[in-house]
C-alpha cells in the first residue's frame, strides 16, 4: 500500500499519548441519529502526523432478535443450522461503527465512505440464542493514493471468550487531482478457470437495498433507489458489499467451516441493481477462493478466500 | 387393456461396439468462446448459464463395456415384486432421482407439460389403497413403497401450436372459424390435429419410461419403480372417476388446474427391492451413468450432409463412419421390450403392431423416397402459407407465416438409419388396448431404443471423439404430415409402406454415426442474443415442477428459505461442457444445496 505520496500504516494502539473515547451503550444505538450526524457534520479532517483518536463502542450485552436473524438468513441464502451465519455479527456491530464513525471527535466525514476490505475470524459456532458483546473500535489509518483507508476492529464475546473478530477497511475518498488516464487492465479470458468447484447464478433483484437495508440497519440512499443513488453520483443504486460478501458465503455453504476460520474479502466494484451474477468457488492447496462477477466475467465485484484458522 | 395380461419377459439388449474413425477422421466440436469483436453464434461457447434445471449444459463421458452391459439393463428393467423396509429416502436422493424423471425426459422445446407429486409413505399406503380398487390397473399394486409419485399431465401447447390455430381455415370463414377453434382449445382442450393430442401421450410414455431408470439410478439399484398408467386412461379413466379424484384432492390438484386441463397422468410406486432384483454396479458407476443420461441430447446435424454454411469445419467433414446393423437390432429390441412392458402384448405380436418403414438412403430406393417425403413436407407448408388468413398475419407482420416456413428446419432428415414409426389404431384396439396407452407405448419404444443408440455411442469412447453414435427424434415431419392430412386430403406418411392397414404416423428416428457432437441451440438450450449470447435454459427448475407432500403441506421442491436450486444432479461427474483449454461455462457447473438440507430425510 506504500505507493508513491502515501504514507505507512499509523496504529492507533501505537500512540500512548492519544487518547481514548470510550463510549457504552446499553441498547444498540439508533443509526438514524447517525445518518443525522453524518449529514451536517463539518469535519476538519486529518492533521498530518497526528493519529486518529481511539473511539471505542461497546454494547456489553445484545439479545438475539431471532426475527432479523431469520429474514437476514432468507436475503443472503444462510440455512438455519442454530448457529448464527459468520456474516451477522458484522451487521450487529454496524451501529457501533455507525456511531465511531459520525463521533464528533472522529476527523473524516462519514459521507462517501467507500468499503474496501472485510475480514473476518470466528474462533468458534455461535449459537443464534446466545447474548453476545459488542466492542468496535478504530485501530489505524494509512494515506493512499486514493485517499486515506481506516480500519475498524470488532471483537464480539461469548461470557469471556472472544468468539469472532473482524476487521473492516474503510476508504476516504479525497477529490482526485490526477489527470492521466490510467491504462485499463486487459480483461480477463472468457469463461472460468480449471478448479472450479462451485459456479453459480445469482439474480440480485431491485428492491435487495432496501431489504437488506431494512435489517442491517444501513438506509444509506446509494442502496435504496435509483434516484437517491444519483444525488451521490452513482448511476444507479448498489447492494451492500456485506450482502454480497454475506450471499457468497452462503453459496460456499460447507465448503467454510464454521469454527477456526478467517474469511478474507476486497471489494473491487459495486453491484449495481438488479443485476445478475455469477459466484464461482475454486480449492487450491491453502483453502476455499471465492469471486463475485458479472455473468461475462468482464467485472470482478469482489474476491475473497477462506482459510483455516484465525489470522 | 386386459388387466390380467401380464408383461412377457423382455429380451435383454446386449453392448454394441461402434468403430471409431481411423484417428485422422475424428474430430470433436471443441466450441471456443467468441472473442470481444467476434459474434457470438451456437456454435461458440455461451457467456454464462443460469438455470435452476439440474441438467447443465454436459458431455458425454466414456463408459467402460462393463459398465454399458449394467447400463443395458437398464433397458430391459421389470416390474418390482414387492417392495422390503429399507431407509428413509434423503433429499439428495430424491432431487437425482426426479432430475433423471421428470426434469430431463425428452420433452419439446417449451412444453412444459408435466407435474409430479411425491408423496410419503403414509400417502403412498392411501395412494396404494385407492390403486387396489381401481380397475383396468396392468399390474400388481405394492404395499410398502417408499415414495409415490403422482405425475400430471396437460395438453400440449406451444407457440407452433398456437400457429395451428390460424391453420385450414376458408378464407371468408376464417373470421368465425379461427375464434371458435380457438375457444374449443381453450375451454375443451381441442386438438387442431390428432398428432398434437398424440404428443402428450408420446411424452408421458418417454416419462414413466425414464421414471422405471431414474428410481434404479438415483438409489445405486436399491429402489425400482412400479408405474401404473392404464387405470388413468380411457374407460378405465371414467370407471375410476371416484378414485382418481380422490388421488386428485391428496395432491391438491385444484379446479384451476382442471380447467387449464391438468390431469392425473400415471402413478409411479417406489420401493426397496431384494437383492435379487437389485442391478448390481458400483456407486461411481451409477454416478457416471446418471451424469451420461443428462449429458444426451437429440443429434441433428450429420457432419458433411446437413450443417449449415456458417457452422465450423468439424461439422462440414463428411465422417467415413456407419451405424453398424447390431447397433440397429439392438435398438429395435429396446423399442419392443418397452412396447412389450407397457402393453403387455406378446412380443412377437409387438413386431406387428409397431409399424416401421425405414426411409433413408441406404435402403433401395431410399433416396427417391426421402425425395418424396421432403416434396410432401414442403407441399404442405406452402399450403399452410397461403392459407394463413390474412387478417391474421398481416397485423403481425407477418409473422405467422414466417413461423410456418421456418418450420421446415424441423424435418431435416439426415442419419444413416431412418424410420418412419406409428400405429395402427384399429388394430391396437382391437388388441384390448386402449389407445392412448399404445401412443404412450409408442414414445416409451421409441425413447429406449434412442437411448441404447446413445449409451453405445460411449462406449470406449476415444478422448478424441465426442460421441460415436446419436439419435434424434422428432415429431415435426409426422405433424406436418397430419396437417396435410386432417386439412388438404393428404395420405399418411405410412400408407404406401403399410398399404392393407390404416397407420398413423407418429414419430421419425434419425440415427447418426458421428464423432462430433451437435452445437448448443438445440431443442433445450438457446442462446440468447438479448443477453449478449448468455444460455437460456428452457427445461423447469425442481421447484417449477415438482412439489413435495410433507404431512399436509404441499411445497415446491428445492425453494425454500429464498433459495431455489442451482445444483446440477450428478456434479460430482463432473462432465461440464468446457473449451479446449479447460475453462468452463459461468455458471454451468452449478453450486450444491445445503449439505443440511440435502441430507435431510424427506418423510
Amino acid at each position: 500500500m506504500n505507493e508513491s505520496g502515501s504514507g505507512g500504516y499509523v496504529a492507533v494502539d501505537a500512540h500512548p499519548e492519544v487518547h481514548s473515547i470510550r463510549e457504552v451503550y446499553t441498547a444498540p444505538p439508533s443509526m438514524m441519529a447517525a445518518y443525522r450526524r453524518a449529514l451536517f457534520a463539518r469535519k476538519p479532517g486529518l492533521i498530518p502526523g497526528v493519529p486518529m483518536p481511539r473511539i471505542v463502542a461497546a454494547l456489553p450485552r445484545l439479545d438475539p432478535d431471532l426475527d432479523a436473524l431469520r429474514t437476514y438468513r432468507r436475503l443472503t441464502g444462510f440455512t438455519d443450522d442454530g448457529m448464527l451465519p459468520i456474516t451477522w455479527p458484522q451487521v450487529l456491530a454496524g451501529s457501533l461503527h455507525a456511531e465511531i464513525l459520525t463521533h464528533p471527535r472522529f476527523p473524516l466525514g462519514a459521507m462517501g465512505l467507500v468499503h474496501m476490505h472485510q475480514s473476518i475470524t470466528q474462533h468458534a459456532p455461535i449459537p443464534e440464542d446466545a447474548a453476545l458483546g459488542l466492542e468496535a473500535w478504530v485501530a489505524g489509518h494509512e494515506k493512499t493514493r486514493r485517499g486515506i483507508e481506516f480500519e475498524l476492529r470488532t471483537d464480539v464475546r461469548r461470557g469471556e471468550y472472544v468468539v469472532w473478530q473482524g476487521t473492516t477497511r474503510i476508504l476516504w475518498r479525497r477529490a482526485s487531482k490526477s489527470s492521466g488516464k490510467r491504462s485499463k487492465p486487459a480483461p480477463p479470458p472468457p469463461g472460468e478457470p480449471a478448479g472450479v468447484i462451485r459456479s453459480a447464478a445469482i439474480r440480485v433483484p431491485e428492491n435487495m437495498g432496501r431489504r437488506y437495508g431494512r435489517v442491517s440497519g444501513d438506509l444509506n440512499p446509494i442502496h435504496l433507489t435509483a434516484v437517491s443513488a444519483r444525488l451521490f453520483g452513482f448511476r444507479r443504486h448498489i447492494v451492500h458489499g456485506m450482502w454480497s460478501m454475506a450471499r457468497c458465503i452462503a453459496e460456499l455453504d460447507d465448503d467454510v467451516p464454521t469454527d477456526g476460520v478467517t474469511i478474507t474479502t476486497d471489494f473491487k466494484r459495486p453491484v449495481f441493481l438488479p443485476s445478475r451474477l455469477v459466484c464461482v468457488g475454486t480449492r487450491d492447496e491453502e483453502g476455499v477462493g471465492f469471486v463475485l462477477t458479472s455473468p461475462n466475467g468482464r467485472t470482478t465485484h469482489l474476491e475473497g478466500r477462506v482459510t483455516l484458522g484465525a489470522r | 387393456m386386459n388387466a390380467s395380461r401380464r408383461p412377457s419377459a423382455q429380451k435383454p439388449v446386449e453392448v454394441v461396439r461402434i468403430p471409431p474413425p481411423p484417428a485422422e477422421q475424428r474430430a470433436q466440436r471443441n466450441a471456443v468462446f467468441a472473442g470481444e469483436s467476434e459474434r457470438r453464434t451456437r456454435y461458440s461457447m455461451p457467456v454464462a448459464l443460469d438455470s435452476h434445471s439440474p441438467v447443465g449444459y454436459r458431455h458425454r463421458i466414456r463408459l467402460s463395456e462393463a459398465e454399458a452391459r449394467a447400463a443395458t439393463a437398464l433397458l430391459s428393467i421389470e416390474r418390482p415384486h414387492r417392495f422390503i423396509d429399507g431407509p428413509a429416502i434423503e433429499e439428495q436422493e430424491l432431487f437425482d432421482e426426479c432430475s433423471l424423471g421428470v426434469l430431463s425426459s425428452r420433452q419439446s422445446t417449451n412444453y412444459m407439460g408435466h407435474r409430479q407429486v411425491s408423496l410419503g409413505p403414509e400417502d403412498s399406503m392411501l395412494v396404494a389403497d385407492r390403486l387396489k380398487r381401481m380397475s383396468g390397473v396392468e399390474a400388481d399394486v405394492l404395499g410398502n413403497a417408499a415414495s409415490t409419485h403422482v405425475v400430471l399431465s396437460k395438453p400440449y401447447r406451444t407457440p407452433f401450436t398456437m400457429l395451428l390455430t390460424f391453420i385450414g381455415h376458408k378464407p371468408w370463414k376464417s373470421l368465425g372459424t379461427v375464434p371458435a377453434r380457438a375457444w374449443d382449445k381453450k375451454v375443451n382442450h381441442a386438438d387442431d390435429i390428432p398428432t398434437i393430442g398424440y404428443l402428450q401421450q408420446l411424452h408421458i410414455g418417454i416419462l414413466a419410461d425414464a421414471m422405471e431408470r431414474a428410481a434404479v439410478i438415483a438409489s445405486s439399484g436399491a429402489r425400482k419403480a412400479n408405474v401404473l398408467q392404464a387405470p388413468f386412461v380411457g374407460a378405465a379413466a371414467e370407471a375410476n372417476a371416484e378414485h382418481i379424484r380422490a388421488i386428485e384432492d391428496l395432491v391438491g390438484l385444484s379446479a384451476a388446474d382442471r380447467r387449464k386441463g391438468w390431469r392425473i397422468a400415471f402413478v409411479g410406486q417406489t420401493g426397496y427391492v431384494g437383492e435379487h432384483e437389485q442391478i448390481q454396479l458400483s456407486p461411481e458407476s451409477w454416478r457416471r451413468i446418471g451424469a451420461n443420461l443428462l449429458a444426451f441430447r437429440s443429434e441433428r446435424i450429420q457432419p458433411g450432409v446437413n450443417a449449415e454454411a456458417k457452422a465450423p469445419p468439424q461439422y462440414q467433414q463428411r465422417q467415413d463412419m456407419d451405424v453398424p446393423d447390431e447397433l440397429t437390432v439392438m435398438a429395435g429390441r429396446a423399442a419392443y421390450n418397452a412396447f412389450v412392458h407397457w402393453t403387455g402384448v406378446d412380443r412377437e405380436r409387438s413386431k406387428d403392431l409397431l409399424l416401421l418403414e425405414r426411409v433413408d438412403v441406404l435402403t433401395p430406393n431410399g433416396r427417391e423416397r426421402l425425395r418424396q417425403i421432403r416434396e410432401h413436407l414442403g407441399e404442405v407448408t406452402e399450403r399452410v402459407i397461403t392459407g394463413i388468413p390474412l387478417w391474421a398475419d398481416l397485423p403481425t407482420g407477418r409473422a405467422l407465416t414466417r413461423n410456418a416456413a421456418r418450420g421446415k428446419k424441423a424435418f431435416a432428415l439426415a442419419g444413416q438409419r431412418i424410420y418412419i414409426g406409428g400405429l395402427d389404431r384399429g388394430e391396437i384396439e382391437r388388441e384390448g388396448i386402449d389407445w392412448s396407452l399404445g401412443v404412450r407405448a409408442f414414445g416409451a419404444a421409441a425413447a429406449r431404443s434412442a437411448l441404447v443408440a446413445e449409451l453405445m455411442g460411449v462406449v470406449d469412447l476415444p478422448e478424441d471423439c465426442d460421441l460415436l453414435a446419436g439419435i434424434c427424434l422428432m415429431a415435426g415431419p409426422v405433424n406436418q404430415n397430419d396437417i396435410g392430412k386432417a386439412f388438404y386430403g393428404m395420405k399418411d406418411m405410412l400408407c404406401d409402406a403399410f398399404p392393407d392397414r390404416d397407420p398413423t404416423s407418429l414419430l421419425v428416428w434419425t440415427l447418426k454415426a458421428k464423432t462430433v457432437a451437435d452445437p448448443i441451440g438445440n431443442e433445450e438450450q438457446l442462446l440468447n442474443a438479448k443477453r449478449k449470447g448468455a444460455l437460456v435454459d428452457l427445461r423447469p427448475g425442481p421447484h417449477d415442477v415438482v412439489a413435495v407432500k410433507q404431512g399436509d403441506a404441499i411445497a415446491p421442491m428445492r425453494h425454500r428459505e429464498g433459495r431455489r436450486n442451482a445444483e446440477r444432479a450428478f456434479a460430482d461427474v463432473g462432465n461440464f461442457v468446457t473449451d479446449p483449454d479447460g475453462r468452463g461455462i459461468p455458471g454451468n457447473r452449478g453450486s450444491s444445496w445445503p449439505e443440511a438440507w440435502r441430507h435431510e430425510r424427506v418423510w
